[in-house]
């Protein structure tokens, strides 16, 4: 379906109470373009350096320092700034790869030439080289000056060591440049806004899909201008999200956005009533979230799917939490009882990431719907929050959970960010500290009865699978989506009442929550494609 | 045990020479023969938690309310208090300070009650204005609070001659509360929190290099003509500089310059030291180690370490305790968790952990000859805690300051009065009406401005310098220290 965004242009939405914006909505500001000068995330920079190097293995790469987070998100253009410690292992980083690049046998398939024996063999191989390896490392085609100095100080290193040296360190020089470390978008001589050039967009489309650098196609429909017409540029975003990178993008995306590694914490290294419970498991359960959200990219990549799908993928080890059949080996596909789950919210690896080793805590539950699904601001417990195990007196009997956690925030200072809070949590009192199901605790019948406040879709509701109902319909959550979609893609946070959230909002909901179509719109949004004069 | 050789450093001597001499160069734990100028340096060592106030000060005779008074620490007969009892062997090189306050952080609240905030967590709120002396700053709506500015060791290490390996180290690792809150005390800028390294082994490999190859051989010649390669990829920097605008430059020139000081560091012989480091013992112990490496190798002037909030079983206790809640909290009298005088005694312990590693990280340094003195006597270690108490609050925050002799009159218990009236209620987070009146003493930023007057900066002030009170009048919180000063 070819979509315009001629008709969205004026379309906005009525914005629910979390996450809600209280200036209200803001013009159109078309100086709202992309951010300009992006340092590579660790994460985009692993990415190119593996499709630079296809099939390289690079042993003594060092680890770089972590990206700082934003909303769960590493690519903020603002944080990404560089330090002594970056920048020198930046350096080992490119030394590493220039290393391993240069070996004879990866040599075969790095340079473009049948033969590199003879000085004059060597002269000519070396500039085909630098001219394609600098187009996929500058991700735009080198200027001739950019050639000549690259190319003078091969043939000084080919002559003072020898060819495969001086490709080796053509290769370091090359992996330090701000073009290849940076999405640099140059200024342009102009009052306001302008187009951006075919190569940026190229670039802006392969991150924004992708998180790396352009394929040959891509470069070729930059090199021709054709990636500037709309349908091309629409044909190439698709093309690309049926790449497994996709998929690899995707991913990442929704690991970022729910927090889903949050559960390799270590608070998460032991469950208390389950002694096999251990570091596999946790990875496990990670796993199985990731390999979630691929089979909803495959076949039904919506909104609602993510929070509805009961398909989830097991191994041995995770079937006995989520008691389903254990597949002979390896992992399968399986469908969880719809009467107990649906969707993400109620995986292992979101439950017990809001979980302690002992219990599960309704307000971190809670909390979690709250800042990731929802979008809205945290609230942080007060500097004298008890934050221990709330536990019973002798007198009291056993009590459940639920009936713990309701006694130690009754007070009416705590109720004022709890009534939210445990309203969502207690919803999944249905699962314990592991998120595995039970009906019973305490020899009392679970109560997973809460209340969803601040949204579209507010009021009571029983257990986790109506809550996930619920949000599956939500336009808060819909609009909590399109913010943090943004967000990874223009490398910026968004703010609820941006025209842009409200645009695409609009646009999603029309789309019936496609999230693939949701990425198609983002980067072929006029917007996407405007390079902006904004404090340059 | 997984232990480390460091590889010599080696005097880069350019492609004219190829081939250079590789000799084999003697090792010794002495620091590098005395320069012209002994350097200066500054360690930053953050703990977490504050500290129980009645476990750590001392009582200062004929203390006052409108003067600061002190005692000579090393003619007290009954020894330190509790908490810093392990540093009585270095009590005559450092100074136990009492009565500073987190001033801008309790002003962060009032700016927090006029709703130009978003994330008051007491933690995060921390992290971000320790080391900056700033209000924090919201990167954006929802978004956890970060630094406001850049943080004193980042100002330090930008203003410092590119003489070392580093200009800075910063280490953290990586666990705070939970894993629920980020935990991010430095700061290159507002925002931009400054990369750091949780792993010692690999912040020895940045400092020390793994990928030294045999002298003379292709790999070392090619490792040489690598410093050209670096050259040259710094000038790209400065071509593209003018196609950018404002706020992109910025971003290059930074990056062009470090790359410009790597160049250098790669080019200049770097020191020779004969340690070792060993993957042994706690991770802090780990970091302290190789703190006293780079120092005494002169490898760097400013480390940041932060040091990882303990696990009970650490420092003696049950593994099964939740020392955030049920030590922490419960720690202080007249806090609103009940008052525990076990969890009182065990979040002593826990302060009494650190210090016995950092009084050992002292004698160690002061172990090392350096110029006419040790590398303690160049080197000003300051013990900091995000907190002034385990339960928040953030006045009686203690401090401790060590080493750089030569400008701190050491060996001193310093009281400083509480003569301002705070810009919020004490205990943070409630508004004016509701708290207690308080009186605080001066703000930590005044530290910091001695520390940059150590550091050969002659600044009167660093960060914020005026806080506003709830009712808008401004407390100065500019200037130094100088009762500090020797």
């Amino acid at each position: 379906m070819k979509l315009s965004w001629a008709g969205f242009a004026l379309v906005v939405c009525a914005c629910s109470p979390v996450g809600s914006d209280p200036a209200g909505p803001r013009e159109l500001d078309l100086l709202d373009a992309p951010e300009r000068v992006r340092r590579l995330s660790v994460w985009e920079l692993e990415n190119t350096l593996s499709d630079l190097f296809p099939g390289l293995v690079v042993p003594d790469a060092p680890s770089l320092p972590r990206d700082p987070r934003l909303n769960g998100f590493t690519n903020d253009a603002a944080s990404l700034g560089v330090s002594q410690l970056h920048v020198r292992r930046l350096e080992r980083v490119a030394a590493a790869y220039a290393a391993a690049a240069s070996d004879e046998a990866y040599l075969e398939t790095l340079l473009p030439c049948d033969a590199w024996d003879t000085p004059a063999e060597q002269s000519a191989c070396g500039r085909r080289f630098l001219r394609r390896f600098l187009r996929d490392v500058l991700r735009r085609p080198p200027t001739d000056p950019d050639l000549d100095a690259f190319d003078s100080a091969l043939t000084g290193w080919r002559t003072q060591l020898d060819f495969r040296a001086a490709i080796q360190l053509s290769i370091v020089r090359a992996l330090l440049a701000p073009e290849f470390l940076y999405r640099l978008e140059p200024s342009v001589a102009a009052d306001g806004n302008v187009p951006t050039d075919a190569y940026d967009l190229a670039n802006r489309v392969s991150y924004a899909l992708w998180g790396s650098m352009p394929d040959e196609a891509l470069f070729a429909a930059a090199a021709d201008g054709s990636l500037l017409e709309d349908e091309i540029l629409e044909d190439h975003a698709r093309r690309l999200l049926d790449d497994p990178r996709a998929r690899r993008r995707w991913v990442r995306f929704h690991s970022s956005w729910l927090g889903l590694d949050d559960i390799l914490s270590e608070e998460h290294a032991s469950r208390l009533e389950y002694p096999a419970w251990d570091a596999q498991t946790q990875r496990d359960a990670l796993d199985a979230a990731e390999r979630f959200f691929g089979e909803i990219f495959d076949s039904e990549p919506t909104l609602s799917a993510m929070f509805l799908r009961r398909t989830a993928f097991v191994n041995a080890n995770l079937a006995a939490y989520y008691d389903v059949t254990a597949p002979a080996s390896g992992w399968s596909q399986v469908e969880l009882p719809s009467a107990t789950r649906a969707g993400i919210l109620t995986r292992i690896a979101t439950l017990a990431a809001r979980s302690h080793p002992a219990y599960g805590s309704p307000p971190l539950r809670g909390n979690f719907v709250r800042t990731r699904v929802l979008c809205g601001a945290p609230l942080n417990p007060p500097a004298d929050a008890d934050l221990s195990q709330p536990t019973s007196a002798e007198f009291e009997g056993a009590r459940t959970n639920r009936q713990l956690f309701e006694a130690r925030a009754s007070g009416a200072t705590c109720q004022g960010c709890h009534v939210e809070l445990d309203g969502l949590g207690f919803g999944f009192e249905a699962f314990d500290a592991a998120g595995t199901y039970r009906t019973q605790e305490a020899e009392q019948a679970i109560d997973a009865s809460g209340l969803l406040l601040g949204t579209d879709v507010d009021g009571p509701f029983t257990g986790a699978v109506e809550l996930s109902e619920r949000l599956a319909e939500s336009e808060t959550v819909q609009h909590c989506y399109v913010r943090r979609t943004l967000q990874s893609v223009y490398g910026r946070v968004f703010e609820p009442s941006e025209d842009l959230v409200l645009m695409h909002s609009a646009h999603f909901r029309a789309t019936g929550g496609n999230a693939r179509t949701l990425l198609v719109d983002v980067v072929t949004h006029p917007r996407f494609r405007m390079k902006s004069a904004r404090s340059e | 045990m997984k232990v480390i050789h460091r590889r010599r450093f080696l005097k880069a001597l350019g492609l004219g020479g190829l081939v250079s001499a590789y000799g084999s160069l003697p090792g010794s734990r002495r620091a590098r023969a005395e320069p012209e100028t002994t350097p200066r340096r500054v360690v930053f060592l953050v703990s977490s938690h504050g500290h129980v106030w009645k476990n750590w000060h001392m009582p200062v005779p004929g203390a006052s309310e409108r003067a600061t008074t002190s005692f000579d620490l090393t003619s007290r007969t009954e020894g330190l208090s509790p908490t810093l009892q392990p540093l009585q062997g270095m009590r005559h090189k450092l100074t136990a300070i009492e009565g500073l306050a987190h001033t801008t952080m309790l002003g962060e609240f009032v700016q927090q009650t006029e709703g130009s905030g978003t994330d008051a967590n007491n933690h995060t709120i921390s992290y971000a204005g320790l080391l900056t002396h700033q209000y924090a700053f919201q990167p954006g709506g929802g978004a956890m609070c970060r630094g406001g500015g850049p943080s004193i060791d980042q100002l330090i290490a930008s203003r410092l001659p590119a003489e070392t390996v580093l200009n800075s180290l910063t280490w953290d690792t990586e666990q705070d509360l939970g894993k629920r809150y980020q935990r991010e005390y430095s700061y290159v800028e507002a925002g931009v929190p400054t990369p750091f390294e949780s792993n010692p082994a690999a912040a020895y490999a940045d400092l020390f290099g793994l990928r030294m190859p045999p002298g003379g051989s292709r790999e070392a010649r090619i490792d040489i003509a690598a410093i050209d390669a670096i050259n040259a990829a710094t000038e790209a920097y400065s071509r593209v500089l003018p196609t950018l605008g404002t706020e992109g430059r910025r971003k290059l020139e930074q990056h062009r310059d470090l790359l410009s000081e790597l160049a250098s560091a790669r080019s200049r012989e770097s020191g020779v030291c004969g340690l070792s480091f060993e993957s042994r013992g706690h991770v802090t112990e780990q970091f302290l180690r190789l703190a006293e490496l780079a120092l005494s190798c002169d490898m760097t002037r400013v480390i940041t370490l932060a040091m990882p909030i303990l696990d009970p079983q650490d420092f003696g206790y049950d593994a099964g305790i939740e020392l955030h809640g049920e030590l922490a909290h419960a720690s202080i009298e007249g806090g609103t968790t009940a008052f525990s005088p076990f969890a009182e005694q065990a979040m002593t312990d826990y302060n009494r952990w650190y210090a016995t590693r950092v009084g050992a990280f002292l004698e160690r340094l002061d172990a090392i000859p350096e110029g006419d003195g040790t590398v303690l006597d160049h080197t000003a270690v300051v013990w900091l805690s995000e907190l002034g108490t385990p339960t928040h609050e953030h006045r009686d925050v203690c401090t401790v300051l060590a080493g750089a002799t030569r400008f701190f009159d050491q060996g001193r218990y310093v009281r400083f009065p509480r003569d301002t009236l705070a810009p919020s209620g004490w205990r943070v987070g409630r508004s004016f009406a509701d708290g207690s009146p308080a009186m605080i003493g001066p703000s930590t930023g005044k530290l910091f401005v001695s520390l940059l007057r150590w550091m050969g900066f002659d600044e009167d002030s660093f960060g914020l310098t005026t806080v506003r009170r709830q009712d808008g009048s401004e407390i100065d919180v500019s200037g130094a220290l100088d009762e500090l000063h020797a």
